[in-house]
């Protein structure tokens, strides 16, 4: 029943413009009666996407229904690139900041304490999420042999999703924070997202029920993970009283040390789900779509699945060794920690060897690179985290740089290049394309990331286990040998490496910004003939099915 | 109820949960009926999807 | 064909993801609020002054948790370098709470009463000019900027409501409150300081204090910063006391 079918839905459009003008309403009120300026302009910003969306729904009833669903996943794959190099560029900035405190300008809107949030939720939530939006449904329609539901909801996660961005981004910017990291967005934000959120996962779990196939693919079981788990944290973690309900100033209902326990069960799950298994539904997709064969066992990819869903959420405490949080939770915390390595390399295993007999594409094709060493940073990482979430090694590393480079690893090496490796694959896919416009431009998009990295994540090295090593060395006299400034002094150059690796990574991400657009617009691809049959929409590959070896 | 009843109740708790949920997802994961799905499931990236493979 | 529950039906696996994400955060995060133990029993821990109050929004809104800690550790260096290990006490009235997980700077849990007004002032105007190889921003604008005070009232209140043990006079006075501690000597100081004892009182950034005279927010930050870690008397706390562990 692929044909296309040309219809009204009158009670769709309906509801869709009514829900429009609500929201513009509300936005209009927020505009004149907020308290506070950043309350007008939320307001403002609102009403303004509200009214764009009333006036597209009125002028597009007509749904043209045909195949998939992939209009928003063309929207979140360019929103992904955008707000990755806005990020990326982001992140660079603060830390030339570090190396170079004029770069702060004297400012309050331009100081590190305000741009720091705008660059992690730049890159986690913005780029990361439009990643995890693209990807999800692309996947979970696919494996599904179903076109997702609702004639507009899907368009509303993508583009209520970037509304959370601006307006988060503009809070920060501002002044408006919930001061509690990579949860900042204040009380109002939080609430627009969730509504966004449930939305997706009704989406995404109508696509499931309308699956013609019997099995939910594993990528899918990860997918949904995430998304359950992310709104758990969310609602849990975002429970906060708002001073004035026009105003976007608010206190969290937690204090102190049950507050510190939530916010990192919170925080260290943003990378265990968001992060982690969001991203491995993307590697069990992409990395057997892209080399063409089925993933190396299925069997384990369950056991991976259940074992990391199950252990992952425990292991938060790691982030307050030796504080004010109980010992019990603290043991918890780290024995945890250490039991998630098991499923994290079954995880990395499951994902190398399912190029096992394609090794050559490794060769010949930078895309299944990027998809591969993602995978290698990703057992890295997961190695790193293991050992550093041991008290003995965590007295040392924790408050120190050790950790930036450490969640840089994964979120550069891991989450950075399984992103750039889907992207890449999905572009020529979802505009039909024969290929991408470049393949020597992947090539070097790779290798300008790689050696980012690698400056990034040898200079944090340096950096954190020299400061954490002055911060408790004696002399001989037995008093502590080093002032604090001192062991600030000693990380100038390996804040200025750290921030030459950031440029080459951002570089990077031009480069792909650039190749994706010329792709997008259609250009003919300059080296067709080295990239694989695989790298062209499904429509263009020749008529072959591809079939796998066994 | 002192601390170390406290201490021993949860660890026999844990113990058991934790292992029943291990035993679970082994039994699901090598039960042999399930092995032909599994196969199954494993090649559904693979197949050709465009346009015309919605239903 | 024997399709597994999970597969057939996305509600099941839906409602099993949730039971085993679930187990976790129960078991860490609900007897943190139970056990008596979690939070020492400690004299002199009070809700913050209105002005400490205002001072500790600024420290959030600038963000300054992105590379301050307050949270010392029990580690013999931290204890030495910065003073007696964090309590879960001296933070309970935190809302949110400013552990911090990176310390590009000191630890400011016991900041308190370590540096003079006048080195907090200049520090903010410009770091550079106490610490020559300081990297932090600079902040010079708060010494300008005089502190907006009109809705302190409603924070108390929100705060009072969430659990922090404001009293109705606490909040009935909360705009009097800020007013007085920045003038010394003055019978609504004394007010004041039988509401929140050991609150500073003083024109904290420097300029002279006088009727009328309204505060800055460098004067609600530095108000903050030197009340720190301050509140508790260790010579009467007792660690391997009863209620510990």
């Amino acid at each position: 029943m692929s044909a296309t079918a040309a219809v009204k839905p009158a009670l769709s459009n309906a509801l869709a413009m009514g829900s429009a003008a609500v929201f513009a309403a509300l936005g209009v009120f927020l505009a004149i009666n907020g308290v506070d300026p950043v309350m007008n302009l939320h307001g403002a910003l609102l009403a303004l996407a509200s009214v764009l969306a009333l006036i597209y729904i009125f002028t597009h009833q007509t749904d043209e229904r045909s195949g998939y669903l992939d209009g928003p996943i063309r929207v979140a794959t360019l929103a992904a690139v955008f707000w990755g190099v806005i990020g990326f560029a982001a992140g660079d900035f603060i830390a030339w900041q570090l190396a170079f405190p004029a770069l702060n300008f004297d400012l309050p809107w331009t100081t590190f304490g305000r741009l720091r949030p705008l660059h992690t939720s730049a890159v986690i939530f913005a780029f990361g999420g439009n990643v995890l939006l693209a990807t999800s449904f692309y996947v979970v329609q696919r494996t599904s042999r179903a076109r997702m539901p609702g004639r507009w909801s899907p368009w509303f996660v993508i583009w209520g999703y970037q509304l959370f961005i601006v307006l988060a981004a503009t809070s920060y910017v501002l002044g408006a924070t919930q001061g509690k990291e990579y949860a900042e967005p204040e009380w109002h934000v939080d609430l627009f997202l969730t509504i966004v959120w449930v939305t997706y996962l009704l989406v995404f779990l109508g696509t499931l029920w309308k699956r013609e196939e019997p099995h939910i693919y594993v990528a899918n079981w990860f997918y949904l993970a995430f998304i359950v788990t992310v709104a758990m944290l969310h609602l849990v973690n975002g429970l906060s009283v708002p001073v004035s309900f026009l105003g976007t100033q608010s206190y969290p209902v937690m204090a102190g040390v049950q507050a510190a326990m939530t916010q990192w069960w919170y925080g260290h799950n943003a990378v265990g789900f968001f992060l982690t298994a969001g991203f491995l539904g993307i590697m069990y997709y992409f990395v057997p779509k892209r080399v063409e064969r089925p993933v190396y066992s299925y069997r384990l990819s369950i056991v991976h699945f259940w074992s990391l869903i199950f252990l992952y959420i425990w292991a938060g405490p790691h982030h307050l060794h030796y504080t004010a949080l109980p010992d019990w939770a603290q043991t918890l915390g780290m024995t945890f920690s250490i039991m998630l390595w098991m499923p994290s390399w079954g995880g990395m295993i499951n994902g190398l060897m399912t190029l096992s007999g394609a090794w050559d594409r490794l060769r010949t094709d930078p895309v299944v690179r990027l998809l591969v060493v993602s995978v290698a940073f990703y057992g890295m990482s997961t190695f790193e985290g293991p050992l550093m979430s041991i008290k003995a090694v965590n007295s040392l590393s924790h408050y120190t740089d050790w950790t930036v480079g450490h969640v840089h690893s994964g979120a550069l090496g891991w989450v950075g290049m399984v992103s750039f490796g889907a992207i890449y694959c999905l572009v020529p896919w979802l505009w039909k394309r024969e290929g991408l416009y470049s393949i020597k431009l992947v090539e070097w998009h790779f290798w300008l990331s790689t050696i980012g990295i690698v400056l990034y994540i040898t200079s944090m090295w340096v950096a954190g286990i020299t400061q954490g090593l002055m911060w408790r060395a004696y002399d001989n006299l037995g008093f502590l040998k080093y002032s604090f400034i001192e062991t600030v002094e000693a990380l100038h150059w390996p804040y200025i490496i750290r921030a030459v690796g950031g440029l080459l990574f951002v570089i990077g991400g031009f480069v792909m910004a650039y190749n994706v657009w010329r792709t997008v617009r259609g250009d003919q691809p300059v080296d067709l003939k080295d990239q694989p049959r695989v790298a062209a929409a499904p429509e263009l590959r020749g008529g072959v099915v591809a079939v796998p070896a066994e | 109820m002192t601390y170390q009843d406290a201490q021993v109740l949860s660890q026999i708790a844990a113990f058991v949960i934790f292992f029943s949920l291990i035993l679970g997802i082994v039994f699901y994961t090598f039960r042999p009926a399930n092995k032909a799905k599994f196969e199954r499931a494993a090649r559904l990236p693979l197949e050709s999807d465009n346009d015309e493979t919605v239903k | 064909m024997n399709h597994g529950i999970f597969e057939k039906n996305s509600l099941i696996l839906l409602i099993g993801i949730l039971i085993v994400v679930s187990i976790g955060g129960i078991v860490q995060i609900a007897p943190l609020f139970m056990l008596s133990s979690t939070i020492e029993k400690v004299e002199g821990m009070r809700p913050y002054s209105p002005l400490e109050q205002a001072g500790r929004d600024i420290y959030v809104r600038e963000g300054c948790y992105n590379c301050h800690s307050q949270m010392i550790r029990s580690l013999r260096d931290e204890v030495e370098r910065y003073g007696h290990y964090s309590l879960a006490a001296e933070s309970m009235y935190d809302h949110p709470f400013q552990w911090s997980s990176k310390r590009t700077g000191p630890d400011l849990a016991r900041i308190g009463g370590k540096y003079s007004d006048a080195w907090h002032t200049e520090h903010m105007r410009q770091p550079t000019s106490v610490v020559s190889a300081s990297i932090m921003p600079a902040y010079p604008h708060l010494e300008k900027t005089p502190l907006d005070y009109s809705n302190i009232q409603d924070k108390l209140k929100t705060l009072q409501f969430i659990g922090v043990p404001y009293t109705d006079e606490m909040i009935a006075k909360a705009a009097a409150d800020i007013e007085a501690q920045i003038a010394p000597d003055t019978p609504a100081a004394k007010e004041l300081l039988a509401r929140y004892p050991k609150a500073q009182v003083r024109k904290f950034d420097g300029q002279s204090p006088g009727e009328g005279v309204k505060p800055t927010e460098l004067d609600a930050l530095i108000a903050y910063l030197q009340m720190l870690g301050t509140l508790v008397d260790f010579t009467k706390f007792d660690a391997s006391g009863p209620n510990l562990r």
